[in-house]
C-alpha cells in the first residue's frame, strides 16, 4: 500500500496542500480531479520528491518513498528535442548509470534492449531511432511514459498527461499508462481536467478542492454527479 | 503485446510496426549507433590530428618553450609581481595612469556614440524583415566588410586623417561598432515575432511608421543590452589603441614595453584591469536597473 498520512504545504500564507490522507493499492489507476488550484499538482510534486511536504509522510510498504522510485510523466511529454526516441527513453536511467555514459553516448546494451522494449510497450515499434520533435503530440507523451517506465518506479505519477491532446489520443495514452500501471503492478496516479477520458480505465478517483480531498472512492462508486461535485466544490 | 498496442492505439500507431520484434529494432538500432559512433570519433580524431598539424606548422615546440621558461618567470617574479615596487610604481605613475585611462573611457564612449545611430540604421536597413532584397543584400555585404578590417588598422588609418591621439582612437571604435551592432542588431530583427507586424500593416501605416511602432519596440531591450556590452567591449579595444598611437593606455603600455621597464608594464595591465572590471560593473549595474524597469511597466 501508498500511504499518504497528514500531507502538508504551505507556500507563504498559501496552503496547497492541506493534511491530505489517502491510501493507493498497487496496480491501479487513481484518477485526481478537481478545479486549478486546489493542490493536485503540488501533491503530485511532493510524491516524485520535486518538492518536500512542510508536514506529513509517504509511505510505501511502510518505508518512505524514495524519489528514485516514483516516476513522473508531464504534461505534453516534456522530452528533450535533437535526441531519438530511444536516448529520451534511456534518460530515465540516468539515476542508476555513470554519467560518463551520457556525456559521450555510450549506454549498455542491455539498457538499450530494456528501453526499446519500453517503447514496444507504449505500442511504438519502430520508432527507436526518430527524432522525437517529428513525432506527433499523443506519441510525444507515449515516449514520455516509456521514460517513466525506464526509471524502473513503483509509483508512477502524471501531471495532465493529456491535457494538450484531442480526446481520441487523450484516451489511448490514458489507457496506455493504466496498462503500464496493472503491468508492472505500479501504484498509479494521474491529475486530470477531463475526468470523462479515464472512465474505462480509472480504478479509484480522488478529488480535491482547497488542498483537501472531498472525493475517495472506488471507481465503481462514483457517478458523474460525484465528480461534479468536486469542480462546484470551492 | 501486438494485440494491445493496436486495440486503443486511435490511430497514432498506424506507422507502428507491430511485427518488428525488440530483438531485431534493437539490432538495427546497435547498427545505426555503431556507424554514427564511429562517424563521431573519426571527427573527433580528425580535428584533434589537424590543429596538432597546424600547430607543428606554425613552429609550436613545447621543448623549447619549456626549455625557456625561467624568461618569463624572471620577469614576473622579479618585476612584475613584486607588490611593493609595483605599489610604488603606481603611485609614482598616478599622474600619468589616471589622464590615460580616463582618456581610453571617453574613446570607448564616444566611439560608441557616434557609431550606434548608423549602426541602427544599418542594422534595421540589413534585415530581411524589413527592407526587400536589393536594399538588405547590399547593407549586409557593406557590414561584412566593415567587420573585415581589424580596429588597430583603422586606428592607423584614422591617425593620417585626425593624427596621432584619441580623436583617431574614437573614429576607428565607432567604425568598428557600425560592423559588429549593424549585423547583430540586424540579426535581432530578423528574430522578432512577425504578426504585430502584420496586425499594424493592415490599419495602412508606412514602412517607417510599422517599424516604429511594431519592429523597435520588440528589440529594445535586446539593442539596450548589445550596446552595453559593446561599451564593454569597446573600452578593452581602446586600452590598445594606443599602441599605434590612438591615444588611452596603449601608449604607455607600449613605451615601458620598448624601455623592458615591466615594472611599468605591470602598473599599466593593472591600469587597465580596473578600468575594465569598472566598465564591466557599472554596465551591469546599468542592465540590471533597465531590466528591472521593463518588469514593472509590463
Amino acid at each position: 500500500m501508498l500511504d499518504i498520512e497528514g500531507l502538508t504545504r504551505h507556500y507563504g500564507t498559501e496552503t496547497a496542500v492541506d493534511g491530505l490522507s489517502t491510501r493507493l493499492a498497487r496496480g491501479e489507476l487513481t484518477v485526481l480531479i478537481g478545479r486549478s488550484g486546489a493542490g493536485k499538482t503540488t501533491l503530485l510534486r511532493c510524491l516524485n520528491g520535486l518538492e518536500q511536504p512542510d508536514t506529513g509522510t509517504i509511505n510505501v510498504d511502510d518505508a518512505p518513498l524514495a524519489a528514485t522510485d516514483a516516476a513522473l510523466v508531464f504534461q505534453a511529454g516534456a522530452l528533450v528535442d535533437g535526441k531519438s526516441a530511444v536516448e529520451n527513453v534511456l534518460d530515465g536511467a540516468l539515476s542508476r548509470e555513470p554519467a560518463w555514459r551520457e556525456l559521450i553516448g555510450w549506454h549498455s546494451p542491455d539498457e538499450k534492449r530494456v528501453a526499446i522494449e519500453r517503447l514496444h510497450d507504449v505500442g511504438l515499434a519502430g520508432y527507436a531511432d526518430r527524432p522525437v520533435e517529428a513525432l506527433s503530440g499523443g506519441q510525444q507523451q507515449r515516449v514520455g511514459i516509456a521514460r517513466a517506465l525506464q526509471q524502473q518506479p513503483d509509483v508512477l505519477l502524471a501531471d495532465e498527461p493529456v491535457a494538450s491532446l484531442d480526446p481520441e489520443t487523450g484516451r489511448s495514452v490514458l489507457a496506455v499508462l493504466a496498462r503500464a500501471v496493472s503491468e508492472h503492478d505500479l501504484f498509479g496516479l494521474v491529475s486530470l481536467h477531463q475526468p470523462e477520458l479515464a472512465d474505462t480505465v480509472a480504478g479509484h478517483y480522488l478529488g480535491m478542492a482547497d488542498g483537501r480531498l472531498v472525493l475517495d472512492r472506488p471507481a465503481a462508486e462514483v457517478d458523474s454527479d460525484d465528480i461534479e461535485g468536486v469542480y462546484a466544490n470551492g | 503485446m501486438g494485440d494491445r498496442a493496436a486495440s486503443d492505439s486511435g490511430g497514432h500507431t498506424a506507422a507502428s510496426d507491430d511485427s518488428l520484434s525488440v530483438d531485431t529494432e534493437f539490432q538495427q538500432h546497435q547498427q545505426r549507433w555503431r556507424r554514427r559512433f564511429g562517424g563521431r570519433v573519426t571527427i573527433a580524431v580528425g580535428f584533434v590530428v589537424s590543429v596538432a598539424v597546424a600547430a607543428w606548422w606554425l613552429g609550436f615546440d613545447l621543448g623549447y618553450l619549456y626549455a625557456h621558461r625561467m624568461n618569463l618567470w624572471s620577469v614576473l617574479i622579479e618585476e612584475m609581481l613584486v607588490p611593493r615596487a609595483l605599489w610604488a610604481q603606481l603611485q609614482g605613475d598616478a599622474g600619468m595612469l589616471v589622464p590615460a585611462a580616463a582618456e581610453t573611457i571617453a574613446i570607448a564612449a564616444v566611439g560608441t556614440a557616434l557609431g550606434l545611430p548608423v549602426a541602427l540604421v544599418f542594422g534595421t536597413l540589413a534585415a530581411n524583415t524589413v527592407t526587400p532584397r536589393r536594399i538588405h543584400t547590399p547593407v549586409r555585404l557593406l557590414l561584412g566588410g566593415i567587420r573585415a578590417v581589424p580596429s588597430m588598422v583603422y586606428a592607423l588609418l584614422f591617425v593620417i586623417l585626425a593624427g596621432l591621439g584619441p580623436v583617431a582612437g574614437a573614429l576607428a571604435i565607432a567604425v568598428g561598432t557600425i560592423g559588429d551592432l549593424g549585423r547583430l542588431f540586424a540579426d535581432e530583427m530578423e528574430e522578432i515575432d512577425e504578426r504585430p507586424v502584420e496586425a499594424v500593416q493592415s490599419t495602412g501605416a508606412g514602412a517607417v511608421a510599422t517599424t516604429a511602432a511594431a519592429r523597435l519596440p520588440q528589440v529594445t531591450t535586446a539593442y539596450i543590452a548589445w550596446t552595453l556590452f559593446y561599451l564593454e567591449i569597446n573600452a578593452r579595444k581602446s586600452s590598445v589603441l594606443g599602441i599605434v598611437g590612438a591615444g588611452g593606455l596603449g601608449f604607455p603600455l607600449i613605451m615601458a614595453f620598448r624601455a623592458r621597464n615591466y615594472t611599468r608594464v605591470m602598473a599599466v595591465i593593472v591600469a587597465i584591469l580596473v578600468l575594465i572590471v569598472g566598465v564591466e560593473t557599472a554596465a551591469n549595474r546599468l542592465r540590471g536597473r533597465l531590466g528591472s524597469e521593463r518588469r514593472v511597466d509590463q
